[in-house]
Parts: structure tokens; sequence; C-alpha cells
């Protein structure tokens, strides 16, 4: 299953334990927008406020978070779809930021995204196949017999028959145009595909369709997946590795064992409890921690600990309120954790 | 409790008997049939519902997408365009026949004695007023009470479904609110003219996780102390587990399993229940084996299989499954509910499948 990747001497087999991925100290600022006439200067939507981590090849890191945590700005930062605002990213020795546009394409090839809403991806008056086609022509990688079997190829990897080549958007169902897009992310055989609340949509039947289809293409084609969900529970399935994000920073990463098993973070443990589980007699026995709140705004972030305002453990501490974590290892080892207090918990008084 | 959908057919409801007082909501027989815009084929969205609630109870209508269960629910409250729309069988609310009501006996309806929450509040609240005077025209729209009082009464609600500094709040505009906010205001705004049944559509799909708890908590503690039963339609049966006890579980337009929670989710009779369990991501799952889950999607409603509608998809199906259409069959005891399915009560787990 050759696609021809040769104009990229960097691209040597991909093998174990190699870093694929680097991202330093990302930060990635909007411009505000006006609250009022009176705002001149209106703060600026702080969205990415340094966040590092890697992945290595082969591997599947999750990223995980609530909406506005600024989980899918990272994936575009990384791919260079916004300009960061400040911080490294590295793919493969190469520094992203400083590429020129051309080698920034050929460098896209490599990276691929699969979204949560495939059919808005997927130009509706394209049939399947064309659609598919669309990367080799891009690259002008091939003969178009060659483009042809491949896209066959692709279709009946990700369980559909090429019949499906001949399609409209329309006439498929989520599951299927889902499927589609995840071939198309795969004609160019990337080395690392970004999959941003790619089963989020899905009814829940098949959803664990896409969850096996994806694990078993990472085993036959090796590439590096950055799973963005703000599902831990779909995380737990598809990641060795999970980064939690609240409000622009990781505030715990750790082997996903060792995150379920011993969440250090308060926010990790409120998140965990929140999980729904589908059976009343478990439901009723665990914990749960409610939060008070919702999500601050990431043009209005507290000072100090972003999550202080919410978390159950700092609320009233002076220090959570003046220093910022820093993502350090963990006392319980295994994981970081940025956080003063981790490990801590204080049962709330039913709120 | 749900009794099994097959006591109740079609056409059999013309002048029966309304039900026993301590049923709130009872629907018979169901079936809508919608038109596309611009269409004029018919096609059968609700192919079969009957159930029944009663005062104080909880129960979950559970489904994937397309299965029907925001359909029954606007068709109960006769929500859907008359002209697109085509609806027959029996809903009984309070003792009377919401089929026969006039437009004019129909709003006294909706609100006073049924109230819906939709997934989405921004669309369900007026964007250009104040979330008070929302709250407040609800309830001088049922009642005499003077606009002073009526204000006073949002505010309580407001408080009641904990939104913190509601005397402020009361004066906010619905998009200063946090998604979670909107939705608790929702509440606070369905709960305002004490109705006997609140049904909420997927209301915290929108919302995040740890909100969402929250969300669920309240609605379950609000609609108790205010005597009201429950409908909560969701896909999502994590959260069934932790708020309903009873559950309908719908598929391609027909009521396919219900049951009181506990039963239905440790032990489904259904394979389509089993499948659903099996295949999701849950804390326990573990995550080196493959998930097993259910081969193909649910039917579009057009093109709805013969036979059991589900057996394309059935690891269990047989010959008879393809040709006919299974029963509702009881459990040993009626309390555990029914399931209508030729080897119900006898379900074995998927295998994986892609």
């Amino acid at each position: 299953m050759e696609t021809g990747r040769p104009a990229t001497p960097a691209s040597s087999p991909r093998q174990a334990n190699t870093e694929l991925l680097q991202v330093t100290d990302l930060v990635q600022h909007f411009p505000g927008r006006r609250q009022r006439l009176a705002d001149l200067r209106p703060m600026p939507v702080q969205a990415v406020r340094g966040v590092s981590f890697s992945v290595d090849t082969g591997e599947t890191l999750g990223l995980v978070g609530e909406s506005g945590c600024g989980k899918s700005t990272v994936a575009l930062s990384v791919l260079r779809l916004y300009e960061p605002t400040g911080g490294r990213v590295v793919f493969d020795g190469l520094d992203v930021r400083t590429l020129r546009p051309s080698e920034l394409r050929r460098l896209r090839r490599r990276m691929q995204m699969v979204l949560q809403d495939s059919l808005s991806s997927l130009s509706p008056r394209k049939r399947v196949a064309a659609s598919l086609l669309e990367p080799f022509e891009v690259h002008d990688i091939g003969t178009h017999a060659e483009r042809l079997r491949r896209a066959d190829e692709l279709l009946e990897r990700v369980g559909l028959d090429s019949s499906f080549g001949r399609k409209l958007p329309h006439q498929l169902s989520g599951g299927q145009s889902q499927r589609v897009a995840i071939a198309r992310a795969l004609t160019l055989n990337p080395d690392l595909l970004i999959l941003d609340e790619a089963v989020a949509s899905l009814d829940v039947s098949v959803r664990a369709q896409i969850i096996n289809l994806l694990k078993e293409l990472q085993r036959d084609f090796g590439p590096a997946f950055l799973f963005i969900s703000h599902d831990l529970a779909v995380v737990k399935q598809m990641c060795a590795r999970i980064a939690v994000m609240y409000l622009g920073r990781i505030v715990e990463e750790n082997s996903s064992a060792g995150l379920f098993r011993e969440p250090q973070h308060p926010y990790t443990r409120a998140l965990l409890s929140a999980i729904p589980i589908p059976d009343p007699v478990k439901e009723a026995e665990r914990e749960q921690i409610v939060l008070h709140g919702d999500v601050p705004s990431p043009s209005e972030v507290p000072s100090g600990c972003a999550f202080r305002k919410r978390c159950p453990v700092g609320r009233d501490r002076d220090v959570c309120a003046n220093v910022l974590p820093e993502l350090v290892p963990s006392p319980a080892g295994g994981g970081l954790v940025a956080c003063h207090f981790p490990g801590e918990t204080i049962p709330e008084p039913s709120a | 409790m749900v009794e099994a959908a097959d006591t109740f057919r079609l056409g059999a409801g013309r002048g029966s008997d309304p039900p026993p007082p301590e049923v709130v909501l009872e629907v018979r027989g169901l079936r809508t049939w919608l038109r596309p815009s611009g269409g004029d084929s018919w096609i059968q969205i609700i192919r079969e519902v009957s159930f029944s609630l009663h005062r104080n109870e909880r129960l979950a209508i559970v489904g994937e997408s397309g299965s029907g269960k925001s359909v029954t629910a606007l068709s109960i409250t006769r929500l859907l365009d008359p002209k697109a729309s085509l609806v027959t069988g029996e809903v009984w609310i309070d003792g009377q026949n919401v089929q026969a009501m006039t437009e004019r006996e129909l709003r006294t309806v909706r609100g006073r004695r049924v109230a819906m929450v939709f997934q989405d509040p921004m669309t369900s609240l007026n964007p250009v007023k104040r979330v008070g005077d929302q709250i407040a025209d609800a309830i001088q729209m049922h009642s005499t009470t003077s606009r002073k009082a009526a204000y006073a009464q949002a505010v309580r609600l407001l408080e009641e479904v904990q939104i913190p500094a509601p005397k402020q709040r009361v004066r906010c505009y619905p998009h200063e609110l946090s998604g979670g906010m909107r939705q608790r205001a929702m509440f606070a705004l369905a709960l305002s003219m004490g109705p006997d049944v609140v049904i909420a559509d997927e209301p915290t799909t929108a919302l995040d996780v740890t909100v969402q708890a929250q969300v669920i908590r309240i609605l379950k503690e609000r609609a108790q102390s205010r005597g009201a039963a429950t409908i909560l339609i969701t896909h999502d049966l994590g959260l069934v587990a932790g708020f309903a006890e009873t559950v309908l579980v719908m598929y391609a337009g027909r009521i396919v399993e219900t049951g009181p929670t506990e039963r239905v989710l440790r032990y489904p009779a259904h394979p389509y229940t089993a499948g659903l369990l099996a295949s999701l991501c849950t804390l326990d799952s573990d995550p080196s084996t493959d998930l097993p889950s259910i081969a193909g999607a649910p039917p579009r409603p057009h093109d709805i299989p013969a036979g059991c509608s589900f057996h394309p998809r059935c690891w269990m199906a047989t010959a008879k499954c393809r040709t006919a259409a299974p029963e509702m069959i009881s459990g040993d005891s009626p309390a555990d509910g029914s399931a209508e399915c030729h080897y119900a009560w006898n379900v074995v787990r998927p295998d994986r499948t892609v």
C-alpha cells in the first residue's frame, strides 16, 4: 500500500518511541471583542496559554477538556491553520512556525485532520471518490489509474465497498461519512492524524464501530493520533496517554491507567466523577463531585490557578489565587500535574 | 408503570375510556407521519407507541437518532406543523383527550399541564426579552397574578434552579447567561406554571460534562419537589441510570423494550438494548480489546426492514425475524416490563463487528 512520498526524505520508516511532534509553550491569543464602546483595547481571548506536550511515532495522545478549554485551538495551531502567538511546534525535526508556505504544504500531507461534523468537510456536490482523490491532485501524486485504485482500496479499508465512491455526501449516514473522512485523511499515509471530536456526534452503536476502526487502522498503518475529545470514557478506550486541559492550559498529564487510578488534579477528579455510569446501582453508590458554576470565559481568565473559583480544594487559598501552578512531576509519581495541592481532597458539603 | 405496547391498537381508541386518575399521561397507539417540506409523500416516523406515565414518575425514553423519540414528544403536545404531519392514536393528559381539543384548549394544556424543555435553550428563549420578563409573562398568561408578584415569583424560581445571584440574573438577556444557566432558566420557565408533566428533550446534550451533572440533578430535584412527572428523552444510557425509574427503549419508531431502569440496564431483554449497553465506552471497558458493537446503522424511516426492524443488525436474527414482526413479550413478572423480540429475555451480547 505505497502511496509514494519520495519527496520527503525525513519520513524514514516509522520507528517506535521516537518523538514525532513536540509542542513547547504554545500560546494562541485572538483579538477580543469590544464589550462596550469605551473598550479601546479589548482584552484578548487567551485560548491557549502555554501548552507543552509531545506525541511519539505511532502513539495516541488524548487531549481532554470541556468546551472552550482550547483543545481544538491547539490542533489548529499545531497545523499552523492559526499562526501561533508564541511557543514552538516541532514536527519530525522541522520547526513548523518558520516554514515557508511551500514547505508547510509539503509537511501538511503528513499531518491530517478529521473533524466532528464530517459532512461539512466533504464538498456536498462532489462524489465521494472525487473527494478521496483530491489530496492526490493537490500534491500531484500518482497517475489517474493509480489514484482510482487507491480510492477503492481506501474505501474498502474503512469498511465501505467501492460503490460508495459514486455516492454524494448527503446519501451517507453519519457513520458512513465519518468513514469517508477517515479514508480521505489516510489517503496520503500521514504520520499524524488529528482527530477532533471525531466520534462525538455519532450514535452509540456506530461510535463503537468507528473507535474499533481507528484502532485497527493505527495497528495496520501506524500513524500517531492526537485524539481530542470531551468524553473521558472514549479517550480511555482510545489512548495510552492523556492530557487534561482547562482554560488554555494542561492541568494534568499521565498514562491512561495512572490517570484513572489516581487522578491528582481536582478538575480531573471532577471530570471523572461526572462520567455517567449506565448502571443504577453503581451510579447511586459512587461519589459525585459537583463543581460550582461554569467554565470562565477565556477573555477573563482568573489570576493564579484558573480553576480555583470552581475548585473544591483551593477556592479560599491565597497561593491558588496568586501563583500560577506549573505542570511538574506529580508527587504520586508517573504523571505531571499543575496544582498547588495535588492529590488533596476536601469532601464538599453538599452544594 | 409502563403497559405493554400491544395492549392498545389503532382505532380501538375511538370513544374509549380515560385512564385512571393516577395516570397523568397516557399514549395509546400513537402513529405519526411527517411530510418533508416540498414533498408530497408521507413518511411514517412513529410506527406504534403506547405507554403511560404515573404522577411523580420519572421516565426516560432512550433511542438513537431517527428512532422517533423527539417526534413522540412533539406528537404528545401536538406541536408538529398540522400541514406537514399526521398523528393518529390517543393521548390522554389528566383525563382529557388531547386529540379532541381545540387549539385554545391546547394552549392551556401546554405549559400548565405539560411543559417542554428542548436541547438548545437559545431557540426556546426569546433573545430580545429579559429572562425574568419571559417567566413573568408565562406566569401571568396562566393566572391573574400581578406583574410585581409574577416577577418576584420569577426570582424565586431562578433561585430554586440554583442560578447564582437570581435578583441580578432575572434582568439578564438570554445571551448573557452561560449554556448551563440558560438551560436552568428553561427549567424555571417550564416549572413556573406548576405542570403535571415536564418533557425534557436531550436537555444536556449541548452542555459540558461537569455542567450536565448539575443540570440533571436540578431537574430531578425540582420536578420531584413540585410534584411533576418527568420524561427525559436522551440517547445517553448513562444519564438514564441516575435519573429515571422506568425506561422505554425506542428503535425505528417503535418501543422495543420497557421496564424498570435497573432491570433494563442490568438484564436487558431485547438484543438492541444489550447491544447498546455493550457498545458504550465506560470506565470499566478494557482498552486492549475492541468494543463489542452493533453492525450497520439505524434504518432510515422510509426504509424500515420487514419483519423485525432490527434484524439486519441483529447477531441473533433467524429466518423468522426476517419475515414475522415480533410481539411484545412480558417478563416472568409483569413488573419486569416487556420486550418486542422473538427471542426476548434470552439475549446474548454481540461479538465484535466492524
